[in-house]
C-alpha cells in the first residue's frame, strides 16, 4: 500500500470499527431489554448530530488548555495504537522496533489523559472519576506489559510484525491462554466500560465527561471507541495471529478479527457488573497480578 | 443536515424530580425515544417533574443554566404557572413524550428560541489562582479551587489512615440516583466521604403503586391488584440498584416487567434474577455493605425489617393470605445484600399469590403490609450516620438499598 492508502485504510478502519461497536451497543442493549433497537445502523449518527449540536460550555475556572486537549490527545493516543498494527506483511503506518514499548507508552499516557480530563474542569464528581480512574488504571497496565512482553517472547522481539510471523504455527491465544482474557480487561479500563467503568460511570454523573457539551464531548466519545478498537486490533495482532488466515487476504483477515473480539468486548462490557473500586484493586493485585506473572513465567519457560 | 439526523435522535433530557413525579419519570426511563441524561451538561431539555419546594428554586436555575445551548425547560406535572407556554407543559396525567420530542425538533430547527441564563454568570468567590493555568496558589501545594491555600485534614483518612486533601461539597437536590429533594453537605478526601449533613430533607414518597392500598381502606380490594403493586414496587427499586452497578440494560428490562406487572400482564422475575446473579451482581455488593442494627430496621418496618430476620408481616394475620399458607420471606443479614434479596423474594411470592388465588377479594378496611417502610413521624437516626467511611459509589448502593418511605424518616432536617 502506498503510505496514502495506507493512511486512508487507517481512517476509514478507526471510523468504521467506532461505528461498528455504537452499533455492537444498541443491537445488545435491545436484545437484552427485550424489545427492538431503535434505527440501529444509523442511531450512532443521530447522537453524533445531537452532541454537535450543543454548544461547548465552560466550568467556572477550568484548566482551559488540559482540558479542552485531553479528548483530543485522548483519540490521538488511540489513533497511534492502531497506527502500531500491520494490516498486512507490507503495510504498517508505524513499523517500530520497539512497537510493544509504544503501546506501553499510550497504555500509561491514557492513565495520564483521563485524569486531566476529571481535573481539569474544575468540578467535584469529575474529580473522583479521575481518582478512581488512576487507581485501577495502573495495575491494569502492569498487568498488560506482563501478558504483552510474555507475547513478545516467542518473536525474541518488540516489533508487532515480528510477533505476528512468530505466529504461522501457532497463535499465541493457544501458547499462552492466559494473555488474551487478561488484555481484553485491559480493553475494558483504557476505555472505560462495564465492569471496568470506574471514570465516567452513572454514579458519577458520567464522572470525567460529565462537564463536556458539543464537540469535546464527541471527541471524547469517539475516543473511548477508538481505544477498544486499538485494543481489539492489537489483540487480535498479538494473539490471534493479526492478517495471517487462509484464502481471504490479510486486511481483511485482521479485520474479521477485530470484528470478533470487539464482539467478545461488548458483551463483557455489559455482561457484568461493576465492583466497588477497593476491591476492584484487591481483585487486580491478589488475583489478576499474580495470572499475568504466571503468564509471563509460562510463556518464558516455553521459550527456553 | 446536522439538524434533521439530530431531531431523530432520541431526545436528551435531564430530569429535576420534584414532588410526587418518581413513578410516572420511570415511563420516560423505559422509553427508547427519551435519553435520560446523567447529567445537565448532556441534556437539551430540563424537564421538572412535579411540584419543586420553594427552598430548591436557586438549585433549579443553577442546574438550567448548565445546559449547553439551545436548551429548553418542560415542566410536567399541575402546579406550573400561566406564564409557561403550552409547548412546554404537561399535565401530571399526560405522557409528554410527544410533546417532548415536539419542543427538541424546534429546539434545533431555531423555531423554539433558546432559554437565556437565569442567574448572572459570576463566581461565586472571587478567584485567587496563580498558576499557569488558573490552578490556584503557590508552590508544590499548588492551591485548590478558588485560590486557597490546600486544607490538610485535621484526621487523615478514616478508611486507610492515607493523608489527602480534604474537599466540601453539597449534592442533592436533583442528582440522579439520588433521593428526590436530599441536600446533603458532604465532606470527601479522595472519593470517601468523612462526614455528610442534611442540609434539606427529601421530598415525601408519593408512590403510584399505592393506589391499590388506599383503595383497600374504603372498598374491597382484590388480592391480585395488590400484590402486583407491591411487585411492580420492589422491581423499581431493585431497576435503580441494577444501574448503579453498572448493568443499565438489566435495569431497563426490571423498569419494562414493573410496567407490564401493572398492565396486569403475567411475568415472570426469575429470569431476570438469574441474569442478575450471573452478573455477578452479588459481589458487586460487599457483604456487611449497609448494615443497620436491629433498632433501626424494626423502626423502619416493612422489607427493611424483614430483611433484618424480623418474619413480621400484616399479611399473616389475614385470612385471605392464610388461605393461602402465606409466610413472610425474610433474610438475616440487614445489610443491601439482604435489602435486595428481600426485595426479589417478595416481588416474586407476590406474583405466586396473583397465580394462587386470581379471585381473591381483600376486605375493606383490612391490615394489610404495604410494600414500604413504615410511615411515621421522623426517627433518631439520620441517614447521614451510614455514609461516613463508604466510597461514593458504596453510598449511593447504601441510599439507594432503602425505599423512598425509609430515607424520607431517616433525612429529616438537622435541628437548628
Amino acid at each position: 500500500m502506498t503510505p496514502i492508502v495506507l493512511t486512508m485504510t487507517w481512517v476509514a478502519f478507526l471510523l468504521g470499527m467506532a461505528w461498528y461497536i455504537a452499533v455492537l451497543d444498541g443491537l445488545w442493549a435491545a436484545a437484552r431489554e427485550g424489545r427492538q433497537p431503535r434505527a440501529p445502523l444509523a442511531n450512532p449518527l443521530y447522537r453524533c448530530a445531537t452532541i454537535l449540536r450543543q454548544q461547548s460550555n465552560l466550568t467556572e475556572a477550568p484548566d482551559l488548555l488540559n482540558w479542552r486537549l485531553a479528548p483530543a490527545l485522548y483519540a490521538g493516543l488511540a489513533g497511534t495504537g492502531v497506527a502500531l498494527v500491520p494490516f498486512s506483511s507490507a503495510s504498517v503506518l508505524a513499523d517500530l522496533e520497539v512497537g510493544i514499548v509504544w503501546w506501553g507508552a499510550v497504555e500509561a499516557l491514557t492513565v495520564v489523559v483521563v485524569f486531566l480530563h476529571g481535573w481539569s474542569a474544575n468540578s467535584q464528581l469529575g474529580l473522583i472519576g479521575a481518582y478512581r480512574y488512576v487507581a485501577i488504571g495502573l495495575p491494569v497496565m502492569l498487568i498488560s506489559m506482563f501478558v504483552l512482553i510474555a507475547a513478545a517472547l516467542p518473536a525474541e522481539s518488540l516489533a508487532v510484525p515480528k510477533i505476528i510471523e512468530s505466529q504461522h504455527e501457532l497463535w499465541n491465544v493457544i501458547r499462552q491462554p492466559l494473555g488474551l482474557p487478561l488484555f481484553l480487561l485491559l480493553g475494558l479500563s483504557l476505555s472505560f466500560r462495564g465492569p471496568f467503568n470506574y471514570a465516567d460511570s452513572a454514579d458519577l454523573a458520567d464522572g470525567t465527561a460529565s462537564e463536556i457539551s458539543g464537540a469535546a464531548r464527541l471527541v471524547w466519545e469517539f475516543a473511548r471507541l477508538a481505544m477498544l478498537v486499538a485494543t481489539a486490533a492489537m489483540a487480535a495482532t498479538v494473539f490471534l495471529g493479526g492478517y495471517l488466515g487462509p484464502v481471504l487476504p490479510g486486511p481483511l483477515w485482521l479485520l474479521l478479527k477485530t470484528a470478533v473480539v470487539l464482539v467478545l468486548l461488548v458483551a463483557l462490557s455489559h455482561l457484568f457488573a461493576r465492583i466497588s473500586p477497593s476491591r476492584m484493586l484487591t481483585l487486580i493485585w491478589i488475583v489478576l497480578m499474580p495470572l499475568a506473572f504466571i503468564d509471563l513465567v509460562w510463556a518464558g519457560l516455553v521459550a527456553l | 443536515m446536522l439538524e434533521r439526523l439530530a431531531a431523530r435522535a432520541p431526545v436528551p433530557v435531564f430530569v429535576a424530580m420534584g414532588r410526587d413525579r418518581a413513578p410516572a419519570v420511570e415511563r420516560l426511563l423505559r422509553n427508547a425515544d427519551i435519553d435520560v441524561t446523567a447529567t445537565p451538561r448532556h441534556a437539551s431539555i430540563l424537564l421538572v417533574a412535579g411540584r419543586v419546594r420553594d427552598s430548591d428554586q436557586a438549585y433549579l436555575d443553577r442546574l438550567h443554566d448548565q445546559l449547553p445551548h439551545p436548551r429548553a425547560t418542560f415542566w410536567w406535572g399541575d402546579e406550573q404557572g400561566d406564564d409557561v407556554d403550552e409547548a412546554r407543559r404537561a399535565a401530571s396525567s399526560d405522557d409528554p413524550v410527544v410533546a417532548l420530542r415536539v419542543l427538541y425538533r424546534n429546539l434545533i430547527s431555531g423555531a423554539h428560541a433558546s432559554e437565556t441564563h437565569r442567574l448572572a454568570d459570576e463566581p461565586p468567590a472571587p478567584w485567587r489562582g496563580k498558576g499557569d493555568h488558573g490552578q490556584g496558589g503557590e508552590g508544590m501545594m499548588g492551591g485548590v479551587p478558588y485560590g486557597r491555600m490546600m486544607p490538610m485534614p485535621p484526621t487523615p483518612d478514616i478508611r486507610d489512615g492515607l493523608t489527602l486533601d480534604v474537599y466540601t461539597t453539597q449534592i442533592g437536590p436533583f442528582m440522579p440516583y439520588w433521593p428526590a429533594g436530599l441536600v446533603l453537605e458532604v465532606t470527601f478526601q479522595g472519593d470517601v466521604i468523612q462526614s455528610a449533613e442534611v442540609v434539606n430533607p427529601t421530598y415525601p414518597p408519593r408512590d403510584v403503586d399505592r393506589v391499590p392500598f388506599d383503595h383497600l381502606l374504603h372498598e374491597t380490594t382484590a388480592l391480585a391488584q395488590i400484590e402486583r403493586a407491591r411487585a411492580a414496587h420492589h422491581l423499581v427499586c431493585i431497576a435503580r440498584l441494577l444501574s448503579l452497578v453498572g448493568l443499565p440494560t438489566l435495569s431497563r428490562r426490571a423498569q419494562i416487567l414493573a410496567a407490564r406487572v401493572r398492565a396486569n400482564e403475567t411475568i415472570a422475575i426469575a429470569p431476570l434474577r438469574k441474569a442478575a446473579a450471573r452478573s455477578g451482581l452479588k459481589a458487586a455488593l460487599a457483604p456487611g455493605l449497609g448494615r443497620i442494627d436491629d433498632r433501626l430496621a424494626r423502626e423502619l418496618g416493612g422489607p427493611v425489617q424483614r430483611a433484618a430476620g424480623h418474619a413480621i408481616d400484616h399479611r399473616s394475620d389475614n385470612p385471605t393470605y392464610t388461605r393461602l399458607d402465606f409466610t413472610p420471606v425474610m433474610q438475616t443479614q440487614s445489610d443491601c445484600r439482604a435489602r435486595l434479596a428481600q426485595w426479589f423474594d417478595e416481588a416474586e411470592q407476590a406474583l405466586a399469590l396473583v397465580s394462587a388465588a386470581p379471585d381473591a377479594m381483600i376486605d375493606h378496611g383490612a391490615l394489610i403490609e404495604a410494600p414500604w417502610a413504615h410511615r411515621a413521624p421522623p426517627i433518631d437516626y439520620r441517614v447521614t450516620e451510614l455514609l461516613p467511611g463508604l466510597e461514593w459509589s458504596e453510598a449511593l448502593l447504601v441510599l439507594n438499598s432503602f425505599d423512598s418511605a425509609a430515607l424520607c424518616r431517616m433525612a429529616p432536617l438537622e435541628a437548628p
